[in-house]
């Protein structure tokens, strides 16, 4: 954000407050605790309707990259980035295929954290543990990143090339989310995710009204790529080629499969009220990409079209650009660039607070309460969960500033979708057929995150930018993950059966 | 490689026959949306705009919307286990 204009003391004041209801709503949400337990605090005792579980679900699936990477994405790969539309519907549909049976056994289970389905399911403690880590994992990265988005974004509001006001923007933020994160729980974190899902909502409205107020309707600027594309030899309006159409298929399967199976994704599946609430919240859910996606891509042609020859790390930040052309438009412009800044801010924060959350949650019940405390109270374990995200947030904290040049270093640790689709065996087939068993599961899911993880950060002949032949890593690795699962789970059952035979 | 603790130890989430037999072809579609959705079999110098927007991208939006409406569609049709909910 750093080609903004500066902001007035109006727009600092409008944050300010904004970050200030943050709290409020995190003390309110104290006030509304029914109980001292860890399922209070984790779940809001499984009491989410409709509105507060869509709105906690889009803010959560919808962070800063919506606006930051898929616009850089779009102005890199022109009309072809139109794929994160079937991406993102590919999250919701992928919920089909699992989030009516576990929501179903996590009311009679009483499930907290992801393993304690797995523990449940398989009683295989390897497995629960293999789970719970590479979970973890991801969300500590996931968090990181966020964590780093927040400082950039503020280092860029206040115009400062040094690392004071990065530092400052990650401290004060991250303060103010473990503050209402540790106040109210999933409550505050939920309720807090309405407030910056109705913001996101509007700045996207807003984005859209500024984008073609501005730059004028969006057939002016296709004819302007297709003219460059024609010039330059490129492909940013023509239909993409054959290895772009590899990559887009990939794209539609990990990021469907990986999203839905986020931590924090599926205890929202565990919070909600109702199967009805549940699949009404889907319901909308299934159309959210539709605005969003095609607005982040509406974003990305202007700028492609009007603000031509960005390459790199400025190409990334072209939502900067876009907003700076609109904010010196007029004072209109302006103003409602600032709605649409809050709404990043809240976008990042939604995402992030619900990472923490998460990671929190797993790190009392699976790893305090199933090892180490086992026997402590509810309210013990309420207090060390509280402890653990103040910690984390810590230790996170003088990571990301720690790491604030070397950006990049965050990006190449960054293989959550290649880890998260790992688990697909585990849970969507887990609960589709009986027959699985935790050993075999255990063993694919090993292989599957180290296959991954070889194919993504070793250079070999046949990868190109951490892609097998356009293909996701992690959905190549998926593949003997899924081999192994299903291969050992039949093979020890026909060893099985002729033993109970025999013992009968 | 016997495993004692894999038995089938949660109870029987599967759907009612009638259910499954509605919900089954579901699938099907959204493989087919998802073989229409990548635009492999476009002509590749095609330059075809509907709308301002090139031709291909329109149709991956509407196949893309099809596939809104069709999971809200299920979406829609009640769980087996919803009867006891409050809502």
């Amino acid at each position: 954000m750093g080609d903004l204009l500066p902001l007035g003391a109006g727009a600092w004041v409008f944050i300010a407050l904004y970050l200030l209801s943050l709290l409020v709503i995190g003390w309110v949400a104290r006030r509304a605790r029914e109980a001292d337990t860890l399922q209070d605090f984790y779940l809001a005792g499984n009491g989410f309707g409709f509105l507060v579980l869509f709105l906690t679900l889009f803010a959560t699936q919808y962070s800063g990259n919506t606006f930051f990477a898929f616009t850089g994405a779009t102005y890199r790969l022109g009309y072809a980035w139109i794929l994160s539309l079937h991406f993102m519907t590919a999250v919701v549909v992928a919920y089909l295929t699992f989030a009516p049976q576990l929501h179903r056994l996590a009311r009679e289970r009483r499930y907290l954290t992801p393993a304690d389905y797995i523990a449940d399911r398989y009683g295989n403690p390897l497995l629960t543990l293999l789970v719970t880590v590479i979970m973890i994992v991801v969300l500590c990265n996931f968090l990181l990143a966020q964590l780093m988005a927040m400082g950039r974004a503020m280092q860029g509001l206040a115009h400062d090339a040094g690392g004071i006001a990065y530092a400052g923007g990650v401290v004060v933020l991250a303060l103010i989310m473990v503050i209402y994160g540790t106040l109210g729980g999933l409550r505050a974190v939920a309720w807090t995710d309405a407030i910056q899902g109705g913001i996101l909502a509007v700045g996207f409205l807003v984005l859209l009204v500024l984008l073609i107020d501005h730059f004028g309707p969006l057939g002016d600027a296709t004819a302007r790529i297709l003219a460059a594309d024609l010039a330059n030899d490129t492909r940013k309006a023509l239909v993409p080629d054959a290895a772009r159409c590899r990559e887009w298929l990939s794209y539609i399967l990990t990021v469907g499969f990986g999203i839905c199976l986020y931590p924090q994704a599926i205890q929202r599946i565990y919070a909600a009220r109702s199967a009805r609430a549940l699949r009404r919240s889907l319901a909308v859910m299934a159309f959210m990409p539709l605005p969003t996606m095609l607005i982040s891509l509406v974003a990305g042609i202007m700028a492609l079209a009007y603000l031509p020859g960005l390459e790199g790390a400025a190409a990334d930040q072209v939502f900067g650009r876009v907003l700076r052309e609109i904010q010196s438009h007029s004072t209109l412009g302006y103003g409602l660039v600032v709605v649409t800044l809050a709404a990043v801010l809240a976008a990042m924060m939604s995402t992030a607070d619900s990472a923490l959350l998460s990671i929190s949650s797993m790190l009392t019940k699976d790893v305090c309460a199933g090892h180490l405390l086992r026997g402590a109270s509810e309210s013990t374990l309420t207090r060390i969960g509280k402890l653990s995200s103040w910690t984390l947030i810590a230790v996170l904290i003088v990571v990301a500033v720690m790491l604030r040049e070397h950006a990049s270093l965050v990006e190449i640790m960054d293989r959550k979708l290649d880890l998260l689709i790992q688990l697909v065996p585990a849970f969507i087939l887990g609960l589709r057929w009986s027959g699985l068993r935790g050993t075999p599961v255990a063993l694919g899911l090993a292989v599957g995150v180290t296959l991954a993880l070889l194919l993504a950060l070793l250079d070999l002949p046949f990868t190109a930018r951490g892609k097998v032949y356009g293909f996701h890593p992690g959905l190549v690795a998926l593949l003997p993950n899924l081999a192994i699962a299903v291969g050992g789970s039949l093979c020890a059952t026909a060893r099985a059966a002729p033993a109970g035979v025999a013992s009968r | 490689m016997h495993d004692p603790c894999d038995v089938a130890r949660l109870p029987d989430v599967r759907t009612p026959a009638a259910e499954v037999m509605t919900v089954r072809r579901a699938p099907l579609l959204f493989v087919v949306l998802l073989v229409l959705a990548v635009p492999w079999y476009w002509p590749a110098d095609d330059r075809t705009l509907w709308f301002g927007v090139p031709a291909w991208v329109c149709v991956a939006v509407v196949v893309s919307a099809a596939a809104s409406l069709l999971t809200a569609l299920l979406m829609a049709r009640p769980w087996p286990d919803e009867q006891d909910d409050d809502g």
